[in-house]
């Protein structure tokens, strides 16, 4: 009977599939280095990067290592600003779509592809703005003394879908340019290089500190809003930071690497299955499996179909849902 | 420490559910609100902990305006148990406990042996030690609620608000947490505010009981000047016998509704 349906509590088990998602992660990063038109076996790796000479390094520096570098930021975004929603929606549907960042980035993206393509240069700039308007767009809507989840998620559901709308109905207008924009909508790492990581790294850096900070708090918020003021923290305001935060991080990795959102709602909840739902260990449990899971996306689909490339974002919702089905199959299992 | 609302007013949207109402919280009492369905008595437990604003009057806390103090301060000295809480995720009952220890510590400050210690009391006084490591969802009704009140005591509070605590529980479960609160009264000298519906209940343990209606506090004081048929009549519209048992406490039968 003793904890019956439940992940094992112990710290060793904690640590121990921290290690295992640090090797799965490293494991990747190797992967998505060696693997491509051109196989390179681990030593040529190394010793490419330690001579920094040759045609491998050429490959290896301009090409792969910014975008396995970039896959890795992407997915730990995104899978932190899911986490980070989930906990303080208290709604295990929330993701980064709730928001409205991949609507709003996405409509942004479309407009500047379709409309005013002499401008789609700086496409990751419109991008990160239309996510973060988005955002706040709805946050303000949502607002009546106080932004309570329920109407967050329902304001974020209609302006997303009036969005969705307007993204729609360009493209419809405009079918000669709608595969310059599939790879966008769908997602993907193809040809982003140390640019884009450019772009990113410093929304990502402070994101990330920012949801560390805060993993003591995300549990308080967490517990309900009432409970949570009660224990003294001002709910408002913690909540206000949170989305904030999960905005900022969500919005950069979409302006990069497009609507990608699916990983920041499938990417929380394996954690949680496994880890448990204590924010000190989810989060960095996310931010590890977000950044390797993006990878093996971005790395397979480079490889189904060779030469040609599939976007890390067809993949992830051909292979995401059903782990993700099969985990909570198992789980059912030891509830029952 | 001393509790007042003073000439209070809450209202949702454009209805008013508390009308200038005073009340003086006792230290040490055990002071429970009743009142019909929609009476405004868990609005006002709510108000007075500070998780709704008055659009007039003021809580005070031995003459401080509750919204000037600093909230974990504040949640340093009161404790509240709102009545809908619960959660979705896997928490051992000693996880959630080692929550109530927010307000104590700073950022990056690590659990301290005070922090264990105050945990382990919490659990003690809510006779949960044996269920520490248990997942929160796997326990029963009762076992679930005495973790709540585990959380709001390992805040170390001189003042506990509950608001239908006993609501949905057995009648052995009803009468555990009664003890807990009766035993958090007398040794730990906790003043307790809460929102009953049962009346026996509420008279067996009560310092004093408060009707609240129209906004206001109608009558306020020890349960046998509570308990009377006219009293039970006017606050809730129905016929009642009261009787007493053996210790003197009143308790009543209803036996129909007031023409």
């Amino acid at each position: 009977m003793i904890n019956r349906g439940r992940i094992s509590n112990h710290l060793l088990y904690k640590i121990g599939i921290i290690i295992l998602l640090v090797l799965f992660l490293l494991a990747m990063l190797f992967w998505g280095l060696s693997s491509g038109a051109s196989k390179l076996s681990y030593q040529q790796i190394i010793r490419a990067l330690m001579t920094q000479d040759g045609v491998e390094y050429q490959i290896i520096w301009n090409i792969r290592l910014p975008r396995v570098i970039l896959a890795a930021i992407v997915g730990a975004s995104l899978a932190i600003s899911g986490a980070i929603l989930q906990g303080v929606m208290r709604n295990p549907l929330a993701s980064p779509n709730i928001i409205g960042v991949t609507s709003g980035g996405g409509l942004a993206a479309v407009l500047v592809l379709v409309m005013f393509p002499a401008y789609s240069h700086h496409l990751t700039w419109f991008a990160f703005i239309g996510a973060l308007g988005t955002a706040l767009t709805i946050y303000l809507v949502a607002w009546n003394r106080g932004a309570q989840p329920m109407r967050l998620i329902l304001s974020g559901v209609a302006i997303s879908s009036l969005l969705g709308a307007a993204i729609t109905a360009i493209l419809l207008f405009n079918p000669d340019r709608v595969i310059g924009v599939l790879d966008f909508t769908v997602g993907s790492l193809s040809a982003r290089s140390w640019p884009h990581l450019q772009a990113v790294w410093p929304f990502a850096l402070s994101g990330g500190i920012l949801a560390f900070l805060g993993m003591r708090d995300l549990n308080i918020i967490a517990l309900g809003e009432e409970v949570a003021a009660g224990l003294g923290q001002r709910v408002e305001l913690s909540r206000f930071i949170f989305l904030a935060i999960a905005a900022l991080l969500a919005a950069s990795a979409v302006s990069v690497a497009g609507l990608l959102g699916f990983i920041g709602l499938v990417a929380p909840h394996m954690i949680r299955i496994i880890i448990g739902a204590d924010f000190r260990w989810l989060m960095p449990g996310c931010a590890i499996f977000g950044a390797a899971l993006l990878i093996l996306c971005d790395t397979i689909g480079r490889l189904v179909m060779a030469p040609l490339e599939l976007p890390a974002g067809v993949i992830m919702a051909l292979i995401g849902p059903p782990f993700f089905l099969w985990l909570l199959r198992r789980r059912l299992k030891y509830e029952a | 420490m001393k509790l007042e609302a003073k000439k209070i007013s809450v209202g949702y949207g454009g209805n008013i559910v508390l009308n200038e109402l005073d009340l003086t919280v006792e230290t040490g009492e055990i002071l429970t609100l009743i009142g019909p369905n929609g009476c405004g008595k868990s609005t006002l437990l709510k108000t007075l902990g500070r998780l709704l604003k008055p659009s007039h009057g003021a809580v005070t806390l031995n003459g401080q305006d509750v919204h000037r103090f600093n909230t974990a301060k504040l949640a340093r000295i009161m404790a509240m148990l709102p009545q809908s809480h619960h959660i979705s995720e896997d928490l051992t009952v000693e996880e959630l406990a080692g929550y109530g220890r927010f307000p104590h510590r700073k950022q990056f400050r690590p659990f301290t042996a005070i922090d264990r210690v105050a945990v382990e009391n919490a659990l003690n006084l809510t006779q949960l030690q044996n269920l520490r490591k248990r997942s929160i969802n796997t326990l029963s009704g009762g076992e679930r609620q005495r973790a709540w009140i585990a959380m709001t005591l390992a805040q170390e509070p001189k003042l506990l608000m509950l608001d239908e605590p006993t609501t949905f529980l057995d009648v052995r479960c009803q009468c555990e947490v009664m003890e807990i609160i009766r035993k958090l009264n007398h040794e730990l000298k906790l003043t307790v505010i809460m929102v009953l519906h049962d009346l026996n209940l509420a008279a067996r343990c009560s310092t004093r009981m408060a009707t609240v209606g129209e906004g206001r506090i109608t009558r306020i004081g020890t349960p046998q000047q509570i308990m009377t048929s006219e009293i039970l009549r006017t606050t809730f519209g129905v016929e009642a016998e009261i009787h007493h048992e053996s210790k003197g406490l009143p308790y009543f039968i209803p036996t129909g509704i007031s023409k």
